[in-house]
C-alpha cells in the first residue's frame, strides 16, 4: 500500500513540476519572442497533457528493490520511448509539427531536454553528497571530542 | 548548551535527575538516552541464545520478511522488536530512518555517494553498503546539523 502511496505522490510530484515549467516556458517565449502568442482555447488541457505524459512513465522510476546498473538503464530507456512516443502523439493532434524535419527537431529537443534533466539532477546529487560528507566529517569529530 | 547544576541531597531524600528543557527535541532526547544506560542497548538473539547489544555497535537494523535482523561490524542477530519500535527506542541517537526497511547508524557511515534514481548509498566503515531513500535524504540532514 505504502508502494503505491509513494509512486503516486513520485508521479504527482513529477505532473505538477512538468505543468509548472511548460507554463513557465510558454510564458516566458509569449513575453520575449516576437511573433510568438500560445495561448490557443486547449490551452489547460495541452499543459495537463504534458504533465500527464511526464508522470505517468515516470512510475518505471519506482523500484521496489534497488536496481542494477542495465535494470535502471534499461528503465530509462523505456521511459525515454514513452515520454518522446506521448509528446509526438500530442505534437501530432496539435499541428506542432508538419513534415519529417520538423519532427526530428521536436525529438532533438526532447533527447536533449532528457539528458539536460538528468545530467543536473545526477550534479545536484553529487553536491548533496559532499556536503553530507563535510557534515559527517564535522559530526564525527564533534562526536570524538 | 544545556546548564548543569548537581545538588546535593539528604540521604533520606529519593536521588533523582530533572531535565528541564523548552521542547523535546533529539539533542534533549539524546541526554536522557545516555542517562538511561538501559534504553543504548536492544537485545539480540542468535543461536538460540540473547545478547545485549549497545546501540553504538550497531551499524543498522533492517526488517526483512516481517523478522528485525541488527547488524554489527562482522555478526547479525535477530530482534523481537518492530523496526518502528527500534525507531521509537533510539529516538535522540545517531540512528535514523534511512528507508522503508532500514534504521542506519550515523557514526558508522563512512561516506555517502549518489546512487541511481535520486537515491544515496552510505558505504559504512565495515565496507558494507546501504541505500538511502530520497524521502529520508532530509532526516538524514537534519540529524547533520545542515
Amino acid at each position: 500500500m505504502s508502494d503505491k502511496k509513494s509512486i503516486i505522490k513520485f508521479s504527482a510530484n513529477i505532473f505538477f513540476t512538468v505543468t509548472v515549467c511548460v507554463m513557465f516556458i510558454i510564458s516566458l517565449c509569449n513575453l520575449f519572442l516576437p511573433g510568438f502568442n500560445y495561448y490557443p482555447k486547449e490551452f489547460p488541457w495541452i499543459v495537463m497533457g504534458a504533465g500527464l505524459i511526464g508522470a505517468i512513465p515516470s512510475c518505471l522510476l519506482c523500484f521496489r528493490k534497488e536496481p542494477t546498473r542495465a535494470e535502471f538503464i534499461m528503465r530509462c530507456v523505456i521511459h525515454f520511448i514513452l515520454i518522446e512516443a506521448g509528446i509526438m502523439i500530442e505534437g501530432a493532434l496539435l499541428g506542432w509539427y508538419s513534415d519529417f524535419s520538423e519532427a526530428l527537431l521536436i525529438t532533438a529537443t526532447v533527447i536533449v531536454v532528457y539528458i539536460l534533466v538528468w545530467t543536473i539532477t545526477y550534479f545536484c546529487s553529487l553536491s548533496t553528497a559532499k556536503n553530507i560528507n563535510r557534515a559527517l566529517g564535522k559530526f564525527n569529530t564533534d562526536e570524538e571530542e | 548548551m544545556f546548564n548543569v547544576t548537581i545538588q546535593q541531597v539528604d540521604p533520606s531524600d529519593k536521588e533523582e535527575i530533572v531535565v528541564k528543557c523548552h521542547e523535546i527535541t533529539d539533542e534533549v532526547l539524546a541526554v536522557v538516552n545516555r542517562l538511561r544506560r538501559n534504553d543504548s542497548i536492544l537485545l539480540g538473539s542468535r543461536d538460540n541464545e540473547t545478547f545485549r547489544i549497545p546501540l553504538k555497535e550497531i551499524f543498522y537494523i533492517e526488517s526483512v520478511d516481517n523478522k528485525t535482523f541488527i547488524y554489527l561490524k562482522e555478526n547479525v542477530f535477530e530482534s523481537k522488536l518492530k523496526l518502528y519500535e527500534v525507531e521509537e527506542l533510539a529516538r535522540g541517537t545517531k540512528m535514523f530512518r534511512c528507508s522503508k526497511s532500514t534504521i542506519l547508524n550515523i557514526g558508522k557511515i563512512r561516506s555517502v555517494s549518489p546512487s541511481l534514481n535520486g537515491r544515496f548509498s552510505a558505504k559504512l566503515t565495515n565496507g558494507e553498503t546501504v541505500i538511502i531513500s530520497r524521502q529520508y535524504v532530509p532526516v538524514l540532514k537534519k540529524k547533520l546539523g545542515m
